[in-house]
């Protein structure tokens, strides 16, 4: 443990860190939260990270953190500050999903995760930004501007979780929390130098995420260490009548069996995977930490996903044909942007005719795409060539994994080929940014736990590895990624922001 | 695969999307571009497959289907937000 006097910076804490001193009354929640909301303050306009920032709200939490605290409570997360992507409700707060559609709406209640972090004490500073709707991986198509990433400021953060990330990679906060589809927790920790942790399908609820992709959006933390998003999840996971999608059954103990040794743990390795447009130092960084893992005892094993090159087609089947029906809700006449309805609202205005002003006036380019393509997939004539179609082939690609998993007990696969690009570089190439998910996808479509971790440097920018379980084995996710940050330092790295 | 000018209309209308005409023109490239891409699933075989998308593990699950109350500051929150109300519902035009 550090010593503490009130000139530290409280930079470099994780939640275990900040716990400690928490707990050992060395510092306060008052503080902590004054702290990171001063560099919100101060730096956030380089950024762009932040959509709302709570002070009022946050400083009351972080008193009610202390007394609990002075009373003998001991939570992890207690006094613990975070910020949460903003597409996740929260009671009497602004939440937008970096849309004009809904940048005035006030979220009538709280997500189940929201109400589980209040629980624990978690102290919430405000909404991060995203691609709208999360719809993208570059956080560029928010509504509200793009967000820069702190290791270069002429760089994405990646997406859509690109706000929480840019914002913990910042340490504006201790964690964070964001939603990922096809990679937008995983792509943007490894552009930011984080560990981002995506949970199997049904492992958190969805309860008050506002719905991209049902069928696969999960919610997950964005943190400095395997083992901080290791407690988050703790926090986060288990059933909720509210999304009948969570699993029933108890939540383990992800700490319990942290640092064990990785001893005889078979990871395979894809060996396609390595030869698909790799950054040198990306496929150099992968097959050295691959190295480290078998020094630590692990065996290492080439194995081959053939059906892994049809995630992306699928995805993009799949996922525009439920934003199709998800944002069907968004008419502006409950809540929302409302183009004609107050200026002609007569009664001989045309009901489709609102609708249609109202939603083409307020969803943007990307939003629009994938409404049109999601719509075209599922309509008359089209919807057994392309949806049915990629549901079967969903179904192959989940088998697929379903079968590695006898041979192996985790896969290790680049994060992303490559580190953060530039800004504008690929926003007017669609399929280009589409690509972007290659190794993200796969793990979704079959609702498997993954992780990415900071895996090395290239020309001073951060890239990460993935490491994925078989579903609703994420202690073994964990535990991998425990042991390789307990001798490797890629994870201490920081921009120079 | 080529999408027609009007079919990207005829979808727009299905998806209550108002669109301009370079919109219209965006929209009818990328997404035959998007498609064309897509097309690699035509080599897939699937037809040894018994069943589609819901493994196992995802049976549904029922409740009641009952009403519950909801917390009255929830509700003022969410009808403050009506463009348009009146006692407690939400008025919107005549649509017949």
């Amino acid at each position: 443990m550090f010593l503490f006097n009130h000139k530290t910076k409280f930079n470099d804490l994780s939640i275990t860190t900040a716990h400690e001193l928490l707990m050992a009354k060395k510092i306060t929640s008052v503080e902590l939260t004054k702290f990171f909301l001063n560099r919100i303050k101060k730096l956030d306009k380089k950024l762009n990270s932040c959509l709302t920032v709570l002070l009022r709200e946050a400083l009351s939490q972080a008193k009610l953190a202390d007394d609990r605290i002075s009373k003998g409570e001991c939570g992890e997360l207690l006094g613990i500050p975070y910020l949460l992507k903003d597409n996740i409700l929260v009671k009497g707060i602004k939440t937008t999903a970096a849309s004009k559609m809904l940048a005035n709406y006030i979220a009538p209640y709280n997500a189940t995760i929201v109400e589980r972090l209040k629980e624990a004490g978690a102290v919430l500073l405000g909404k991060t930004n995203l691609d709208e709707f999360a719809h993208g991986s570059s956080t560029e198509t928010s509504a509200f501007g793009l967000t820069r990433n702190p290791w270069d400021l002429s760089r994405v953060p990646g997406g859509s979780s690109g706000g929480s990330a840019s914002a913990v990679s910042a340490d504006f906060c201790i964690f964070a929390l964001g939603s990922d589809t096809g990679g937008s927790i995983r792509q943007p920790a490894s552009f930011c130098g984080l560990s981002g942790f995506k949970p199997s399908y049904g492992r958190v609820s969805r309860f008050g995420l506002i719905a991209m992709t049902s069928s696969t959006d999960v919610i997950g933390p964005l943190t400095k260490t395997a083992e901080d998003s290791a407690i988050v999840l703790q926090t986060i996971a288990g059933f909720d009548k509210f999304d009948l999608t969570t699993k029933k059954e108890l939540v383990p103990d992800y700490l319990k069996n942290i640092d064990k040794d990785i001893k005889g743990v078979r990871i395979g390795i894809v060996e396609e995977f390595l030869d698909l447009g790799l950054e040198p130092d990306v496929k150099k960084g992968i097959l050295e930490a691959l190295n480290i893992f078998k020094s630590l005892g692990a065996e290492i094993k080439k194995i081959s996903l053939p059906y892994n090159k049809y995630s992306i087609p699928v995805y993009y089947i799949i996922t525009p044909s439920e934003v199709s029906a998800n944002l069907s809700r968004l008419d502006g006449l409950r809540y929302g942007f409302s183009f004609t309805y107050k200026a002609k609202g007569k009664t001989e205005e045309n009901f489709s005719e609102i609708y249609k002003h109202n939603r083409g006036e307020s969803f943007g380019p990307e939003v629009k795409r994938r409404i049109m393509l999601g719509t075209y997939a599922l309509s008359s004539g089209y919807f057994d060539a392309y949806y049915k179609k990629a549901m079967a082939v969903k179904e192959k690609i989940k088998q697929e994994y379903q079968n590695i998993f006898n041979e192996v007990d985790v896969i290790i696969t680049p994060s992303s080929a490559h580190t953060a690009f530039k800004i504008g570089e690929q926003i007017n190439d669609n399929l280009k940014m589409y690509l972007e998910d290659i190794f993200g996808v796969g793990p979704s479509l079959a609702g498997l736990p993954a992780i990415s971790i900071p895996a090395g440097l290239s020309q001073g920018l951060p890239f990460g590895l993935q490491i994925i379980a078989n579903k609703f084995e994420e202690e073994k996710v964990f535990n991998l990624a425990y042991n390789f940050q307990k001798i490797t330092n890629f994870h201490k790295q920081k921009p120079k922001f | 695969m080529a999408i027609s000018k009007e079919d990207i209309k005829k979808v727009a209308n299905l998806a209550k999307l108002d669109l301009n005409d370079i919109e219209i023109d965006n929209y009818q490239q990328q997404l035959g571009k998007i498609l064309e891409y897509i097309d690699i699933l035509k080599e897939v075989e699937v037809s040894d497959l018994e069943f589609l998308g819901l493994g196992d593990e995802d049976v549904n699950q029922v409740r009641l289907d009952e009403a519950s109350s909801w917390p009255q500051d929830e509700i003022d929150i969410a009808l403050e937000q009506v463009i348009d109300k009146e006692e407690h519902q939400v008025k919107i035009n005549r649509i017949l």
